[in-house]
């Protein structure tokens, strides 16, 4: 049975009055709901663990060993590690909005969510928000700390928007990659598990905090060319201020980008079916 | 029901209580005493923790895989930096005791969060009211948990032969080599189910433990020998327990005398059970 006309244009004009729709309404309801994600951040304690102490520890720690060899090899080890240790932080910030999303799936609050009048990409986009201004924070927190080891940012103004431009999006696309897994397995101790399995291959098999040099041979190739390294070595270059730190950024956001798109196409697929 | 009147008659007094001596009896009959009922019922218990962690094998699976990929992946990028000129088997040989112990004393974490989970959903205190041995709660878990830990140390040694890691060494130090982590390993565990009975929730344990392992691991001679640190740190690295425990593995795996770091080991890890265990079976006590 088609609807009346007339209670169809009524409903319209309600909606229009509500403003359930529109940008300005979408804005505000993901605001919201990243103030909530945010406010659940805080409350739980490992998270402020991830976000201070495990990147300040893991700085620290291959700090400490590896300093001596690696200035036999000609490295300044604290502006080689920074970069790496960085990423590995927005990493974590990632798996921790695969574990966050998981649970709104089991609990049900993604479907609360859904029967509300709210915008449908404010559940998305608060936690995307939420988790970019985690990984921000954690950087922050980061540099401070390497700041105090020695660490000193050489390049300008500009070097300096490039590396928090590549900071932000390398998060957006490891929230992207890990919400597949949250939507895929949807229990929260099962993404916690299987998260970890990209990072050995793709955080550690990188030239983050080891030159290409060392690897084997036939490794060399897919170490140097993987996206973090070329991540690394833009933010590297952008931290010495070095000359090929323009073309480098742009091999950089090319990956992430392709990255982005490509799996935020499949994770937009899954969500829609959830 | 005449001889259920007839144990009633038997068993009580003419004070209304019930003859003790009587209840002796039916608990020696039901062996609920005794070394053999103890071992069964721990067998019993430590069969039932397995069962769960077989059955959900992502786990397991998982932490057995996570120090394997780290020990390859640190092979493959450190061992010339380490030792510049050697192959990367030497360094191998080197390193896999370590990446045994940090993979292991990171799953001793999880020996928390299933103790844990266990005292959440009530079954210590089922346990309790249950005809067992007083001992079989902690023994059959002690006992899950050293198979687990078995499991693991079988996965990465395996692995680490593929990589060019070989025991030159006797039976009895290879046996060793296999025990010495397991003991160590379990008295780290210990912290990790004393925090357990305090925690609110499971992500507390991971939060308290993580934060003092990572330094421990990384402040020790398993990664980098203790020349590659610099002055201020090699005091810290010479005596950390995690070096101890490192550097009496290697030593077993080798061949060289290890009489001494095993000793230290021990005595690290008895230490750990002196101060935790009394602590634990307090809390223990006042949580049940």
């Amino acid at each position: 049975m088609l609807p009346d006309p007339h209670v169809a244009a009524i409903a319209q004009q309600m909606i229009a009055q509500r403003q359930e729709t529109g940008w300005r309404r979408a804005i505000d309801d993901s605001l919201l709901i990243t103030g909530r994600n945010l406010i659940r951040l805080q409350r739980n304690p490992i998270v402020i663990v991830a976000i201070a102490i495990f990147p300040m520890v893991f700085l620290i720690g291959f700090w400490v060993v590896g300093q001596k060899l690696m200035a036999a090899q000609g490295v300044n080890y604290i502006q080689y590690l920074v970069p790496i240790i960085n990423l590995q932080a927005l990493f974590f910030a990632g798996l921790g909005s695969a574990i966050m999303l998981a649970k709104d799936i089991e609990t049900g609050m993604m479907e609360r969510a859904r029967v509300m009048p709210i915008s449908r990409v404010a559940v998305v986009a608060g936690l995307v928000l939420a988790y970019l201004i985690r990984g921000l924070l954690a950087t922050f927190i980061l540099l401070a700390v390497a700041y105090g080891l020695g660490f000193r940012f050489q390049g300008g103004f500009f070097a300096l928007l490039g590396y928090f431009s590549l900071v932000i999006i390398f998060t957006a696309a490891c929230i992207t990659g890990y919400s597949i897994l949250a939507l895929k397995l949807r229990t929260p101790t099962l993404v916690d598990a299987v998260a970890i399995i990209p990072y050995t291959p793709l955080l550690l098999l990188s030239n983050g905090f080891s030159p290409t040099e060392n690897f084997p041979i036939w490794l060399q190739p897919i170490v140097r060319y993987q996206p973090v390294s070329v991540t690394c070595d833009a933010l590297r270059a952008l931290v010495e201020g070095s000359a090929n730190g323009g073309s480098l950024y742009v091999a950089s956001l090319l990956w992430l980008v392709g990255i982005l798109v490509a799996l935020g196409s499949w994770s937009v697929r899954l969500y829609k079916s959830l | 029901m005449s001889t259920l009147q007839n144990a009633q008659d038997a068993w009580s007094q003419p004070d209304g209580t019930i003859n003790e001596k009587a209840i002796a009896a039916v608990v020696a009959a039901r062996q609920e005493g005794g070394w053999g009922r103890s071992l069964h019922d721990i067998l019993t218990i430590a069969r039932r923790n397995l069962l769960i962690e077989f059955r959900n094998p992502a786990e397991i699976l998982v932490s057995t895989a996570f120090p394997i990929s780290l020990f390859l992946v640190f092979t493959a990028s450190f061992a010339k930096v380490v030792a510049p000129g050697e192959s990367y088997s030497s360094y191998a040989q080197f390193l896999l005791p370590f990446t045994l112990v940090q993979g292991l004393i990171f799953g001793s974490v999880n020996v928390g969060s299933v103790f844990y989970n266990d005292l959440e959903s009530g079954r210590d205190v089922r346990l309790r009211a249950m005809p067992i041995a007083r001992l079989a709660a902690v023994g059959g878990r002690l006992v899950a948990a050293a198979v687990r830990i078995l499991f693991q140390i079988s996965g990465i040694v395996l692995v680490g032969h593929l990589v060019g890691f070989r025991f030159y060494s006797g039976l009895l130090s290879t046996i060793g080599f296999f025990l010495l982590p397991t003991v160590f390993v379990l008295s780290i565990a210990l912290i990790a189910v004393y925090i357990a009975i305090g925690a609110q929730s499971s992500e507390t344990i991971l939060a308290v433990m993580n934060p003092w392992i990572l330094p421990f691991t990384f402040l020790s001679i398993g990664y980098v020998p203790k020349e590659g640190f610099p002055d201020w740190a090699v005091g810290f690295v010479s005596h950390n327990p995690v070096s101890m425990v490192t550097q009496a593995m290697r030593a077993l795996a080798n061949g060289e005398p290890a009489a001494q770091s095993v000793i230290i080991t021990l005595a690290w890890s008895l230490a750990l059970v002196l101060l935790f265990g009394p602590l634990t079976l307090r809390a223990y006590k006042r949580k049940i």
